[in-house]
């Protein structure tokens, strides 16, 4: 017989489901196009102090109003607007606070509805119930109107938009965690793991987690769209961000007034938004559809 | 015995699976065989070892993709059922051939009376009115031995016995030539499974239906079968009645069923498993689908392909050994 | 030997909707060390319920719990973790009893890495030793449930089980779910843990066969209570409750040549809420009188060590 103290290394790997489901998403065309789309424009807006360092608030009185096309040179590329700011610009940094406030809040809203709807699920009864009936009293107000609430309270910074959509975005993420961790439960490794004296804390990490994690990962997914989409919506209704920061939604409210003899202005960020946002959810559905056994032929 | 007619002959079927994953499964290799008229015949194996995929493609519900029959007849009154129209096959389902699943909880809809669901079917097949199918439904459930009063309940208020003899009732509205029963009592308690066989022997005997009954239970076989065929990785390994069978065993799985079933042999002190597990079937061993599990495994198995041997009148063995 | 387990008018209620549901209704029954109990009956007659309370994965509503004269049915959390060395189950269906998201290796090592106290290398020789034991080739460590047939996977659960080296084991139903050639494997590799380790098992199934070949003592259930408690061989050479009569002439024998006359039962099964007074088996029982649907029959030791809940018992 060999000896038995053997290194776990020496044996072959074994790809898990979720290595399986990365392969079946590489293979999937349109999942990567959504992927290289939202490469792009994070890439681009990280490194907009590099393709654009003038800055966005940089002006040129003699240059407002050009037309995308107009004048050569990068930064004209997209035109100016009414103060003569490079619109290139203005998209790039535009797209950082976007793109930070659509992750931050769709990391808030899963988070904590992860935390409620786990919760729910594991202990069940009366807990289960106070903490869904609350959780139902906040999902009758539309989550926009949420976040009207917020963010009109405490102010519109970068933080409290985050808060603010994230927040709004927890009843449905709790929902969606807590249907399939309630299947779990009822599943016998969860009683074996009791059996070997797991805390309640570890089951929950290591059993119950990781196997709802695929629904999670394309609600995530998708819901970094729609945190986009709520924030812009805040902006453009002046309880966003608030100017000279150039957020894609305040860019749009701004735009209203020059809409008829420079439309390019509400055009670029608002193909911007769209482009985004059907990026996030080209993934998410190629996500969906790689994690899902069922569709496995 | 003596000679019957054949009702159902199967001759050389494949099928096979095509999946992403898994590459093409050898699902079924080349089976023969015949159900004579009245006869009750039992399909005997593993999990994974074809007897369901022979019996869907029997009834033409085999999905397709990812299933394919390569090749094949399958001969009922005469005809080829493969060569059928999926019109044809829909009539010949239920009047002519019926089938019995494994899972009674999932095969009654549970939103409908358990009586309405006998009646729909013999509406369906026969040319009666309402009324007349209704009644003919009450009938059968008294046949199978539930109350007629308990017509206009739904099947959460049934039992699982209750419901498979429910299902039995169903598959036999219409009085079909051929009945498959696929695990009917599998799923179902020991005493309760003695009520469900003692029926089913009853209305066989009644009614004159032939039978296939899928089974890896090897004392059903011995209560409700006349014949029986081994299954083993796709293929018949070994086929003649229940007597040649159980007395006179002559493929090494067969005799590895046998000896596996605690109380088989009582003077041991351990069972006497076969070793191994059964073969992937995208991955078949070239030619004795047994050879790597067998004992009595000797050169010629891995070199050639054992022929289906007859060693006595009507009972067949795939084994070099029973060659000699 | 002396008793592991002692077991005094053991109840587990459930509340539902319809009332209360008696799953195990006042069960005494003890179990030698070594030895092993088999415990039959049909679906619902709670025998996966007396399992869970007999290891504290489910709180008993009454009675006690004797482990090695200790009472055990109210523990604190200290004494709980050290019973859970002590006491394992394996479960029925190997597919749902194994986390698909966790190695071989991980799941073998999650109990001492939960005890604490192990160095990496002795978790990682106790893994390999343990795998060895129930025959899962090296190899495998890094692999996933799901690419493993069920009897691979119930060795998973059975080296799970084992790894702490508890010194009582509830098997519940570890074979019905396999086909009869894996499962005479399975059989044969719990006779021989038991063998090398002294384990004490309480086999849980609805197999016959199964529970006659491996058990010494039989416990038979029906809707919550004992009906008949033997020693193996007394069981099927004289079973006296009715119940167990019909149930042994039930199952269909691999023989053609045993034609045994079964007994057929009628009648339906009585809920078992709130079931009342009177045998359970009454209804169905091709004897029954009408004190049998009056009076609860009173357990009766007709041979030493034979104890039957019947009112005619020795009679019939």
């Amino acid at each position: 017989m060999e000896t038995s103290v053997e290194k776990i290394e020496k044996y072959p790997k074994h790809k898990s489901s979720t290595q399986e489901a990365l392969g079946r998403l590489v293979k999937n065309k349109t999942a990567m196009l959504g992927f290289f789309v939202l490469v792009i424009m994070v890439l681009s807006c990280l490194f907009a102090n590099v393709i654009c360092p003038q800055g966005y608030d940089a002006q040129s009185i003699t240059e407002r109003f050009t037309a995308p096309g107009k004048l050569p040179g990068l930064q004209y590329i997209f035109g100016t607007d009414n103060l003569g700011r490079s619109m290139l610009a203005r998209i790039l940094y535009g797209g950082r606070y976007s793109i930070l406030i659509g992750i931050g809040a769709a990391t808030v809203g899963m988070v904590g509805g992860v935390l409620l709807g786990l919760i729910a699920a594991y202990y069940g009864g009366r807990v289960d119930n106070i903490v869904m009936r609350i959780l139902d009293v906040f999902n009758a107000i539309p989550s926009l109107l949420m976040a009207i609430v917020v963010s009109s309270l405490f102010g519109g910074t970068v933080f409290n938009c985050i808060m603010a959509v994230g927040i709004a975005a927890i009843p449905a993420n709790a929902r969606t965690a807590r249907g399939p961790a309630l299947a779990i439960m009822n599943q016998d490794y969860i009683e074996a793991a009791k059996s070997i004296d797991a805390s309640n804390f570890r089951i929950m990490l290591r059993h119950v987690l990781p196997n709802i994690s695929s629904v999670l990962i394309v609600r995530y997914a998708m819901g970094i769209g729609f945190a986009i989409l709520t924030t812009s919506g805040l902006s453009f209704l002046g309880l966003g961000v608030k100017p000279p920061t150039p957020e894609w939604g305040a860019m749009l409210s701004g735009a209203r007034q020059y809409m008829a003899q420079s439309p390019y202005l509400i055009i670029i960020p608002g193909l911007a938004i769209a482009l985004i946002v059907l990026a996030t959810n080209l993934f998410g559905d190629g996500l969906r559809d790689a994690l899902d056994p069922k569709l496995k032929y | 015995m003596d000679e019957k007619k054949n009702i159902l002959s199967i001759k050389d079927l494949s099928v096979h699976y095509f999946t992403v994953d898994m590459g093409e499964c050898h699902a079924v290799n080349h089976v023969s065989f015949d159900l004579g008229e009245g006869e009750t015949l039992g399909l005997v194996g593993e999990t994974g070892a074809g007897k369901t995929t022979i019996a869907l493609s029997i009834l033409g519900l085999l999905q397709s993709p990812p299933g394919r029959i390569l090749n094949g007849e399958i001969f009922y009154k005469g005809e080829d059922l493969l060569k059928k129209s999926e019109a044809k096959m829909r009539e010949i389902r239920g009047e002519e051939i019926a089938m019995v699943f494994q899972d009674p909880m999932t095969a009654l809809n549970p939103v409908d009376r358990v009586g309405d669901q006998i009646a729909e079917m013999i509406y369906l097949h026969q040319k009666v009115s309402r009324a007349e199918a209704m009644e003919k439904a009450a009938e059968m459930l008294e046949l199978v031995g539930i109350s007629r009063d308990r017509y206009r309940e739904f099947p959460h208020q049934f039992s699982g016995g209750m419901k498979q003899r429910v299902i039995i009732a169903m598959a036999l509205s219409c009085s079909p030539k051929i009945l498959l029963a696929d695990e009917p009592t599998t799923a179902l308690d020991v005493t309760i499974q003695a009520q469900v066989l003692d029926m089913m022997n009853e209305l066989k005997k009644n009614l004159g239906t032939s039978v296939i009954l899928i089974t890896h239970d090897l004392g059903v076989v011995a209560q409700m079968c006349n014949r029986v065929a081994i299954v083993y990785a796709g293929e018949i390994v070994e086929i003649g009645t229940v007597e040649d069978i159980f007395d006179h065993t002559g493929h090494p799985y067969t005799k590895g069923l046998f000896t596996s079933l605690p109380g088989y042999d009582d003077t041991s002190k351990r069972l006497k498993p076969i070793q191994g597990l059964m073969p992937d079937p995208a991955n078949l061993p070239p030619h004795c689908k047994f050879a790597p599990r067998c004992e009595h495994c000797c050169e010629m198995c891995e070199q050639r392909t054992p022929e289906f041997t007859e060693v006595s009148p009507g009972h067949f063995v795939r084994c070099h050994l029973a060659e000699k | 030997m002396a008793d592991i387990l002692e077991v005094k008018h053991l109840k587990k209620y459930f509340d539902v909707s319809a009332g209360t549901l008696h799953a195990v209704d006042d069960l005494n029954f003890h179990i030698e060390e070594g030895t092993t109990l088999g415990v039959v009956g049909e679906s619902g007659c709670g025998k996966s319920t007396l399992g869970r309370v007999l290891i504290h994965l489910l709180e008993s509503t009454d009675g006690q719990i004797l482990y090695k004269g200790e009472d055990i049915t109210r523990v604190n959390s200290k004494r709980l973790t050290q019973l859970r060395h002590d006491m394992q189950i394996i479960f029925q269906d190997p597919f749902a009893s194994l986390n698909p998201r966790m190695t071989i290796y991980q799941t073998i090592a999650e109990p001492m890495q939960i005890a604490g106290g192990y160095s990496k290398q002795q978790i990682n020789e106790n893994v390999y030793k343990m795998m060895d034991t129930v025959g899962l080739a090296r190899r495998l460590a890094n692999a996933y449930p799901h690419e493993l047939d069920g009897g691979r996977r119930q060795r998973i659960g059975i080296a799970r089980a084992l790894v702490m080296d508890p010194k009582f084991v509830v098997c519940d139903e570890p074979v019905s779910a396999l086909d009869v050639s894996i499962q005479a494997q399975i059989i044969n590799l719990l006779l021989d843990i038991q063998e090398e380790r002294k384990i004490t098992y309480v086999f849980i199934t609805h197999d016959l066969m199964v529970v006659k070949y491996i058990s010494d003592k039989i416990m038979v259930m029906y809707l919550g209570q004992m009906v008949e408690f033997a020693d193996n061989d007394e069981l099927f050479a004289a079973p006296t409750h009715p119940y167990t009569q019909a149930l042994l002439s039930a199952v269909p024998q691999p023989d053609i040549h045993k034609k045994t006359e079964r007994i057929i039962m009628k009648g339906e099964i009585k809920s078992p809420i709130d079931p009342g007074p009177g045998c359970r088996f009454a209804a169905r029982c091709p004897y029954a009188k009408d004190i049998c649907r009056q009076e609860s029959p009173a357990l009766r030791e007709t041979k030493p060590g034979h104890i039957v809940a019947c009112h005619f018992a020795g009679e019939l």
